[in-house]
């Protein structure tokens, strides 16, 4: 959490750049893969955020992990990264860019969490309703969660679509255990 | 609650529940706890709450946004916070803290959310305000004009409390503090002034056995009690002053009259400490945070005596402050010292010496005076408090010897031993505007010459009720406050007079 303040920065800086060589909408598909990377591999993580390790040998590395199609200046960033010692900030940077990018093209994420798998068609009319509720094109992402017994919830920024049986239960559970006057 | 629940009833309000929430998605604003401890949480996420909103975190616990940051939100917890746990989701509730106001209040015991703790059963009222207001500005107030008569000779007689004035009550432990404000309640029986007594960081027996004393004399019927004992945590003690003011507030502003009592200030500005240091607020002073000041001025301002477009309605209010070894120059009694529109200062010396209530004459103050005494009151008290004053002064050096003195020091000092005996009034038995007027005209114009000392105070009692038999007329005519004429002041010389013969007769 306290990187947040740093990452915003690096964040813009990278898509500022990026948006004069007109190549930032480049960057979402390179950047999704390292941090899917990145996500999954804890000895990739422990070796970036090992100070023992050379700038150079990190530098190299992302390097390749980087694909092909990625514009110039992403590696470039990511050698300027290495070289503040940043590294360490690295997820927390690439998360801050992709929701810059996002916001940049007016796409919001839905976190979806489902009880039950859902199906495509589902999955189109909720991501139309939500949309239509927040003046943007939304894309879903969704989880499974059988403990909401049956249902959804949708978050978009901060805003919770609650569906679920869970919470309906429990508003009726509150309902009922408090003195109604009637 | 109290009736049956029918089996049938509990099927027929499940059904109803069903159907409404079938349709129904929640929507609302939640964030992800971060951090929690101390009664503080961090919240993540949260962009656009409100300062001062309410917050639903699992576990029915409530909380208030207060430090918004750039990344996160301080929150305070008004629960066990026990219950929850770092990446509980955190709910907006989409209001600002508030309590259920109205005559429904009067006779309960509430916690500072408004909830009952005295098993009454709900609360039924629609009125809600929000506890944070802003203090009434300058056009919709007037100056105060009428008493607010607390039922004590020292308190009416020399430092007068006016409809919406804030007079602090300061003074070491046990010596009677909150005794004067309870007799202030006691005696709003028949006045329809509407009471709130706010206990803050106080013990569960003492807010009990004040309960019953109320209670017992029957000043509860228009009376609510906040508590917020000494084991809920600091943000729920912070919150009580401001509640049992938006309470207070409600009557003022519908044009009644309302007393309100913090008790006390101290042990509020040591929550609020405790608060802002877990929230990381930097620490001045004594530790305590920079707005310590605005705390109690914001509270304070909000006591009021209302224009007449606005209802003519008031709110005075009785701070009370807790000194250590009667320093009174410590942070919070200078703050809330300079606050107020004047102090009573209680002394352990007094109170250990038998002089109850034990006002220190010479220091308190009331600087709306005259404008808060009737004026029969004002033209019989005028000089006492300074006769007293002087009256101190000479005892603490007439102490090494009286033989010396003059005969008018003499006289002085017999004079003030006098007006001391016939000042002092037991607990919770506030006396009427014309018993304590005649007790004052009494003492001052020397009528109770011959009586010996310890016997004073039986002449007292013994003249009230003589004059209530004898002198029906006189007592009305004190009761309506105006300006006594020199004849009317002669008839009541006179009157004494011969009640003290009789009484004397009668002693020897």
């Amino acid at each position: 959490m306290k990187h947040t303040r740093a990452a915003r920065a690096y964040a813009k800086a990278l898509l500022h750049a990026a948006k004069q060589e007109q190549s930032a909408p480049r960057l979402r598909q390179p950047f999704e893969t390292l941090q899917r990377t990145i996500e999954s591999s804890e000895p990739l993580r422990s070796f970036l955020a090992n100070p023992m390790i050379a700038p150079s040998a990190k530098q190299e590395a992302l390097r390749r992990l980087l694909d092909d199609e990625a514009p110039p200046i992403a590696s470039a960033f990511l050698t300027l990264l290495v070289e503040r010692r940043r590294e360490r900030e690295l997820e927390a940077v690439l998360k801050e860019t992709l929701r810059q990018l996002d916001e940049a093209e007016g796409v919001e994420r839905a976190e979806v969490v489902s009880a039950a798998p859902l199906t495509e068609r589902q999955q189109a009319a909720l991501s139309d309703a939500l949309t239509k509720a927040v003046g943007r094109r939304t894309i879903l992402n969704i989880e499974q969660d059988p403990s909401l017994i049956a249902g959804f919830t949708a978050r978009v920024g901060d805003t919770v679509y609650d569906g679920s049986l869970r919470t309906q239960l429990e508003r009726i559970r509150k309902t009922l255990s408090q003195p109604s006057s009637a | 609650m109290a009736q049956q629940v029918r089996p049938d009833e509990i099927s027929r309000i499940l059904r109803e529940s069903l159907e409404q929430f079938e349709t129904e998605i929640d929507v609302y604003d939640a964030g992800s706890v971060l951090q929690v401890g101390d009664g503080i949480a961090r919240v993540h996420g949260l962009q656009n709450v409100m300062a001062a909103e309410l917050l639903e975190f699992p576990g029915d616990v409530l909380g208030m946004a207060l430090n918004l940051e750039e990344d996160n939100v301080g929150a305070v917890l008004f629960g066990d916070s026990a219950h929850v746990k770092e990446g509980d989701p955190v709910k907006r509730a989409n209001r600002i803290v508030e309590v259920p106001v109205g005559e429904a209040l009067l006779g309960r015991v509430v916690n500072p959310l408004g909830r009952p703790l005295d098993g009454k059963g709900p609360i039924e009222t629609d009125t809600f305000l929000p506890v944070e207001r802003k203090a009434p500005g300058i056009i919709d107030r007037q100056p105060v004009r009428e008493p607010m008569q607390t039922g004590l000779k020292i308190v009416d007689g020399t430092t007068p409390v006016g409809r919406g004035q804030r007079e602090l009550i300061i003074g070491d432990r046990q010596i009677g503090k909150t005794a004067i404000c309870v007799d202030a309640i006691i005696n709003q029986k028949e006045s329809g002034v509407r009471c709130v007594y706010v206990a803050i960081g106080q013990k569960g027996s003492t807010v009990a056995k004040l309960v019953k004393a109320l209670e017992d004399n029957g000043a509860m019927e228009y009376t609510t009690v906040i508590s917020a004992t000494a084991s809920e945590p600091a943000p729920i003690l912070w919150l009580a002053p401001y509640s049992g003011c938006a309470i207070a507030e409600y009557f003022r502003d519908n044009g009644m009259d309302s007393l309100i009592i913090y008790d006390d200030l101290t042990k509020h500005a040591w929550a609020y400490r405790e608060m802002s240091l877990n929230l990381r607020r930097p620490a001045g002073r004594e530790a305590y945070p920079g707005d310590v000041f605005y705390l109690h001025s914001r509270l304070l301002e909000r006591a009021a005596k209302m224009s007449d477009e606005k209802g003519a309605g008031s709110m005075t209010a009785l701070p009370i402050i807790e000194t250590q070894e009667e320093d009174v120059t410590t942070y919070i009694p200078t703050n809330v010292w300079s606050i107020t529109d004047g102090q009573i200062i209680m002394e352990p010396g007094l109170f250990y010496g038998g002089v109850r209530p034990a006002v220190n004459v010479g220091l308190s103050v009331s600087r709306l005076m005259g404008n808060a005494q009737t004026d029969a009151m004002k033209q019989v008290s005028g000089p006492l408090r300074a006769e007293l004053a002087r009256f101190r002064e000479i005892q603490s050096f007439a102490q090494f010897g009286s033989d010396q003195l003059d005969a008018s020091t003499q006289e002085q000092l017999r004079r003030g031993e006098q007006l001391t005996e016939l000042l002092k009034q037991d607990q919770f038995a506030p006396l009427p505007h014309w018993q304590q007027l005649l007790s004052i005209f009494a003492g001052r114009q020397g009528l109770c010459d011959g009586i010996p000392t310890d016997e004073i105070r039986a002449f007292e009692t013994a003249m009230h009720a003589h004059f209530e038999e004898h002198e029906a007329e006189l007592v009305e005519r004190i009761e309506t406050g105006e300006k006594l004429s020199d004849e009317e002041l002669d008839q009541i010389t006179a009157a004494i007079e011969n009640f003290k013969k009789g009484f004397q007769a009668a002693a020897a």
